[in-house]
């Protein structure tokens, strides 16, 4: 594979399951396209980043890739990261919750263990099997958080299998008597006849952005590509709660119409409401066209508003993004890189 | 000296410079691993050295065991609080780790090879151990430990000479100010057994006595994770009368039907029908822990509160334990100790008795003590600590029960504490031949000094006299000497670094040395020449 030349920061994408699609969707929404001529091609563009090379890699190896410093910039799986990174290593999460790809990592137990449904179970459990000297063996491909949650919980007798692949399987099979692994719904730990401990989740994760610390700190176009991307990917968070509106109110008295406006919080607008005069054909201002911007979950409180102020009509469009004074992600990887 | 946490987190936070073309990236050291610099290498070595020597006065032999043992050997009694800081690994399908302390492994030790020689065995030892744990100062991740075991000597008396001598090593390494607290796990234990507790809520108190004392955690910390660890019970006493005395047997019979109706044998994994329904029979007949843990803090809450010097504590402890019907045999244990310091000569000001002192190893049975420098307050280095396992040797397959008890220094705290001065001894002299030719000539007249008795170093760079002169200085080298002549006939010119212009001709290697040692004639008695 060839190595990237000084201008190009290359960027690693899951290339398979199921990641893929959802992460050049959310990267199309954060106005990131990525331009794939070949869709069983390896490489790719960003046309908003020409100096970006996209990789398709699996979720794993984009951690291992990026911890390496072979990729200066991936998006992968946080569980792929968390398992994988260890303190004074060159992974730098950029930011955590993309938004999308979300799972948990659970501790689950054959449905039949009637005896067992918490921790606290698991650790009665463990100690009797212990003492019996019996082993009690966890099937994971997570054995690092996995061994870290139970220690955190002061289970201490347990046998990590580490396996790859049908992690399902693995008690009807026998090869272990319970299992850690990653699921969304559900739906595979039923099917396989397995139950969640209630409080046996190890760790949320979603898709999250993550980035080499010293090919960062050397600044850049790495630094200058990660520090865009954050910030796109923070103003679509953003505005992704908020909902633009536009309505047109019929009103002499622009003055009056401002101050009821003020008075109802939730159409004031973020620094007071903002006017557009609409004039007849004798050139009187017989209406005005207001514009704001609300919380998603204000919409409809807002329209009321809007009708009660005698609105004849509301257009309501999404919000792309909003771009504060300053991106709170990017002060954040300048101070973890000690830039200020 | 010793690079500290701060200032190595800093570091650490710190980038790694760029690495300029051609140049290797630099490899860095372990996080939570030191390296030692000469002088603090002098010190631990000083250190290690003079404890040997108390140990050795007490009739102790050093003994040495690996580094790796299976994992296996310090799970079997130390166990929970040790597992998560066990740097453990699986190595050929076996899983084994790096030693996270000594006593495990001596009593292996004995076990395997001195179970036949009389006992006591007075045995001592000294290395490093790894414990994977947030690195701190006075906390590192790799430390070394000075460790004695006295196998077979019963308490009182190997109690009281062991504590004895971890006082006269701290006195030999130039330690003066210190305190001993001495605690005896007896009561906590006795206290749990007549409560009843299953092993998991006994474990969770146990480890948790050091938290209760430690006054940045204390009880709100210990009530937190019991909070955490013991979510509240949903089965109710209605429920032990359920499943309790012959009615267990009905409802056995209940739920293996039941659970053969839902088709659960094929959602069981490993385990059998008859499994589920004892698990579930247990779980239902047990008593609520809660209550009974809170109980046992509590009285190790009191306990804790009523330490101070023997003459107050003793007799308030001795209420404490009546009013919980407790038995008074582990203070009488302890007064014993007590009264033999005394006797020993041992300033009664030095001792604070702690009955609710808990040590995070298991294996103890009896007395237990740490030495502080000062009045334990909150987060002062431990300088040892250490106690009674009467049951360790038995539980790692031992013959018979054999009484013992230990101690352990934290080699790098006493290092922090000692006055004493640690310093290597420079070389004498450097050795300079004055042409390549000459090497072979400097080698052999180094040779000769140093079975002269003298420490001499050889100049490995063909430095300029002036360069030597600088470097002589640097490193505290008091003379130079430099070998000219010819290989077969050199001759040798001492110069004092002091007065370099003053140096002498000489041929005579006894002469040459007694020149450096400063006890003889600062010229070559033969050819009294001066130049």
């Amino acid at each position: 594979m060839f190595r990237g030349t000084v201008e190009t920061v290359r960027l690693a994408l899951p290339s398979k399951g199921q990641l893929e699609e959802p992460t050049l969707a959310f990267l199309e929404r954060c106005g990131m396209r990525v331009s794939k001529t070949n869709p069983r091609q390896y490489l790719a563009r960003m046309p908003a980043f020409p100096q970006v090379e996209v990789l398709f890699q699996r979720p794993a190896d984009i951690f291992t890739k990026v911890r390496d410093g072979d990729v200066c910039l991936g998006i992968t799986g946080f569980d792929v990261v968390a398992e994988g990174r260890s303190d004074g290593d060159e992974t730098l999460v950029l930011y955590e919750n993309l938004g999308y790809g979300g799972c948990d990592l659970v501790l689950a137990v054959p449905e039949g263990w009637l005896d067992v449904n918490c921790l606290a179970d698991l650790a009665d459990l463990a100690l009797e099997w212990w003492e019996q000297g019996r082993p009690l063996r966890i099937a994971t491909k997570y054995p690092n958080l996995v061994r870290e949650f139970l220690y955190r919980k002061d289970i201490h007798h347990f046998t990590l299998v580490e396996a790859s692949g049908a992690i399902e399987a693995a008690p009807a099979i026998g090869y272990a008597d319970l299992i850690a692994d990653i699921t969304a719904t559900g739906t595979t730990l039923r099917e396989n006849r397995l139950k969640q401990l209630d409080d046996g989740v190890i760790l949320h994760s979603e898709a999250c952005f993550i980035g080499n610390r010293s090919m960062l700190a050397r600044g850049g176009p790495a630094l200058a590509v990660a520090e865009q991307m954050l910030e796109f990917i923070e103003a679509h968070h953003r505005g992704r709660r908020y909902r633009s509106i536009l309505a047109n109110i019929p009103c002499h008295e622009p003055a009056a119409l401002a101050r009821q406006m003020l008075d109802r919080p939730v159409v004031a607008g973020l620094r007071g409401p903002s006017f557009l005069p609409i004039y007849d054909a004798n050139g009187d201002c017989v209406a005005v066209t207001v514009s704001i911007v609300v919380r998603e979950e204000q919409l409809h409180q807002a329209i009321q508003e809007f009708r009660r102020l005698g609105s004849t009509e509301v257009i309501v469009s999404p919000v792309e993004y909003i771009f504060s004074a300053e991106s709170e992600a990017v002060g954040r990887l300048r101070r973890a890189l000690g830039k200020n | 000296m010793v690079r500290d946490s701060e200032e190595e987190q800093g570091m650490e936070q710190e980038l790694r410079p760029e690495t300029p073309s051609g140049r290797s990236r630099r490899i860095e050291r372990l996080r939570g691993m030191d390296d030692l610099l000469p002088p603090a290498a002098v010190c631990q070595r000083g250190i290690i050295g003079r404890l040997s020597q108390v140990a050795e006065s007490h009739g102790f032999r050093p003994v040495d065991v690996p580094v790796f043992e299976y994992t296996e050997l310090f799970l079997r009694k130390s166990g929970e609080v040790l597992a998560p800081k066990l740097y453990s690994f699986t190595f050929h399908n076996r899983s084994i780790c790096a030693r996270p302390e000594f006593t495990a492994s001596v009593g292996r030790l004995y076990v395997e090879s001195l179970q036949d020689e009389p006992l006591p065995q007075r045995l001592y030892y000294y290395g490093p151990v790894f414990r994977y744990e947030k690195p701190q100062r006075g906390r590192r991740r790799q430390f070394t430990q000075f460790g004695l075991e006295i196998i077979g000597g019963e308490s009182p008396l190997a109690d009281a000479e062991l504590i004895l001598l971890a006082c006269e090593g701290l006195e030999a390494v130039g330690i003066g100010n210190f305190c001993v607290v001495l605690g005896h796990i007896g009561a906590m234990l006795d206290l749990l057994k007549r409560l009843k507790l299953d092993r998991r809520a006994r474990n969770f108190v146990l480890s948790n006595l050091e938290n209760l004392s430690r006054p940045d955690r204390g009880l709100p910390y210990v009530e937190e994770r019991l909070r955490e660890l013991y979510p509240p019970a949903e089965h109710s006493a209605a429920h032990q009368q359920l499943v309790s005395g012959a009615k267990r047997e009905e409802a056995r019979a209940v739920l293996s039907a039941l659970l053969g109706r839902l088709n659960a044998e094929s959602a069981l994994g490993s385990r059998t029908v008859d499994e589920v329904v004892d698990g579930v029979l247990n779980q239902l007949s047990r008593p609520d822990q809660v209550p009974l843990i809170r109980q046992a803090l509590a009285l190790a809450e009191q306990l804790h509160r009523a330490a101070g010097p023997p003459r107050e504590a003793l007799p308030a402890a001795t209420a404490l334990l009546e009013q919980h019907h407790l038995s008074q045999e582990p203070l009488r244990n302890l007064t014993d100790i007590v009264e033999l310091l005394r006797a020993a000569g041992m300033p009664e000001e030095r001792i604070i008795v702690n009955l609710g002192l808990g040590r995070g190893l298991y294996y103890y049975t009896g007395m237990i003590f740490e030495i502080y420098p000062t009045l334990p307050q909150g987060d002062e280095p431990q300088l040892c600590g250490g106690g009674r396992y009467d049951d360790l040797i038995v539980s790692l397959g031992g013959r018979q029960r054999t009484p013992a008890c230990g101690l352990a220094y934290g080699v790098q705290r006493l290092a922090a504490c000692a006055q004493g001065e640690w310093t290597s001894q420079p070389p004498q002299a450097l050795v300079c031949a004055a042409s390549p030719a000459l090497h072979g000539a400097g080698l052999a007249l180094m040779r000769q000094l140093r079975q002269e008795g003298l420490r001499v170093e050889l100049d490995l760079r063909n430095r300029s006299p002036r360069a030597n002169l600088d470097y002589a200085l640097k490193r505290g080298i008091t003379h130079l000497i430099i070998v000219d002549g010819t290989p077969t006939a050199p001759q040798y010119h001492l110069a004092p670094v002091s007065a370099p212009k003053q140096s002498v001709p000489m041929t005579d290697v006894q002469a040459l040395a007694a020149a450096v040692r400063g006890a003889g004639p600062a010229r070559d008695a033969k050819e009294g020449s001066h130049v």
